[in-house]
C-alpha cells in the first residue's frame, strides 16, 4: 500500500504511565511545538484522559518556569 | 491526610549560606502552621523558560509537607509571595501518595563509598577461605557491579549539567549575533 498511514497511538498508554508530572520537563517537551504551543491530541494521539492531566502539567510547569509560555525567537 | 508539594524558586544570586537561611524560614513557618515537613531539599539551580523579575536563572526549592487540614494554607501561600527572596512558588496538591524521603546525594556517595571499602574485604575472606565459597564471590561481584551503576548514574547527572552550559553559551553567542545585526 503506497498511502499507509502511520498508526496513532497514546503514548502514556504505550509506557503504561498514569500520571503526569509538571516537574518532568523532558517528557512535556513532547508534546510542544516549537513556539511552545500544546500539541492538539488530534496531532499526538494521546488519550483524553491522559491529554487533560498532560495540559495540566504543561500549563503548570509553565507557571513556575519550567517550560515557557512562548517561545519567540526574539528571546534575548 | 493531604499531601503537597510545594516548589520555589529562590534568587539565584544567592550564596550558600543565604540560601539556607530562606529554606530555615520556609521550614519554620511551614512547622508553624500545624503541618509537617515530609521532604526539603534543593532540587538544583536551573534556566528559567522566561525571565522572572529580570533572573535568568533560580534556585529550585521542593518541599513535600503534609497536613490534616487545608485552613493555613491560604496563609502559606501569602507568606511565601511576600518573601522577597522567593521569585515564584507552586503549591501542587498530591494524589493521596505518601512521599517518599528521597535521601540527599552525598549520602548516596557516602553509601557507595562504604560498599567500595566493603568489597576489598570480602575478597580477603573469599581468598582464606579459598575454594568452599562460589557463592560469596558471587556476591562479592555483585557488589563490585553496583557501584559502577552509581558511578554512572553521576556521571548522567554531571552530563547533563555540561549540557545546560553548552546551550547557555550557545545563546551568549546568539544575542551576540542579533547586537552585531542590529549595528
Amino acid at each position: 500500500m503506497a498511502f499507509q498511514t502511520r498508526k496513532k497511538f497514546c503514548f502514556f498508554k504505550e509506557n503504561s504511565i498514569t500520571e503526569v508530572d509538571y516537574k518532568d520537563v523532558k517528557l512535556l517537551r513532547r508534546f510542544i511545538t516549537d513556539q511552545g504551543k500544546i500539541m492538539p491530541r488530534r496531532i499526538t494521539g494521546t488519550s483524553a484522559k491522559m491529554h487533560r492531566k498532560l495540559v495540566r502539567a504543561i500549563k503548570q510547569a509553565r507557571n513556575i518556569a519550567l517550560m515557557p509560555y512562548t517561545n519567540t525567537s526574539t528571546e534575548s | 491526610m493531604r499531601y503537597y508539594e510545594s516548589l520555589y524558586i529562590v534568587n539565584p544570586n544567592y550564596e550558600q549560606q543565604r540560601l539556607d537561611e530562606v529554606i530555615k524560614a520556609v521550614a519554620e513557618k511551614v512547622s508553624e502552621f500545624g503541618m509537617s515537613v515530609l521532604n526539603h531539599r534543593e532540587w538544583g539551580k536551573k534556566r528559567l523558560a522566561y525571565p522572572i523579575q529580570k533572573n535568568k536563572y533560580g534556585s529550585f526549592m521542593l518541599l513535600h509537607f503534609e497536613t490534616k487540614s487545608a485552613e493555613n494554607l491560604d496563609q502559606f501561600e501569602r507568606f511565601m509571595v511576600l518573601q522577597k527572596p522567593i521569585l515564584r512558588n507552586q503549591t501542587v496538591i498530591l494524589s493521596a501518595k505518601p512521599e517518599i524521603h528521597i535521601e540527599e546525594t552525598p549520602a548516596v556517595v557516602e553509601a557507595t563509598k562504604e560498599a567500595a571499602e566493603e568489597t576489598p574485604a570480602v575478597v580477603e575472606a573469599t581468598k582464606e577461605v579459598a575454594e568452599e565459597t562460589p557463592a560469596v564471590v558471587e556476591a562479592t561481584k555483585e557488589a563490585a557491579e553496583e557501584t559502577p551503576a552509581v558511578v554512572e548514574a553521576t556521571k548522567e547527572e554531571e552530563a547533563t549539567e555540561t549540557v545546560s552550559k553548552e546551550e547557555e553559551s550557545e545563546s551568549i553567542v546568539e544575542t551576540d549575533l542579533t547586537e552585531k545585526e542590529q549595528e
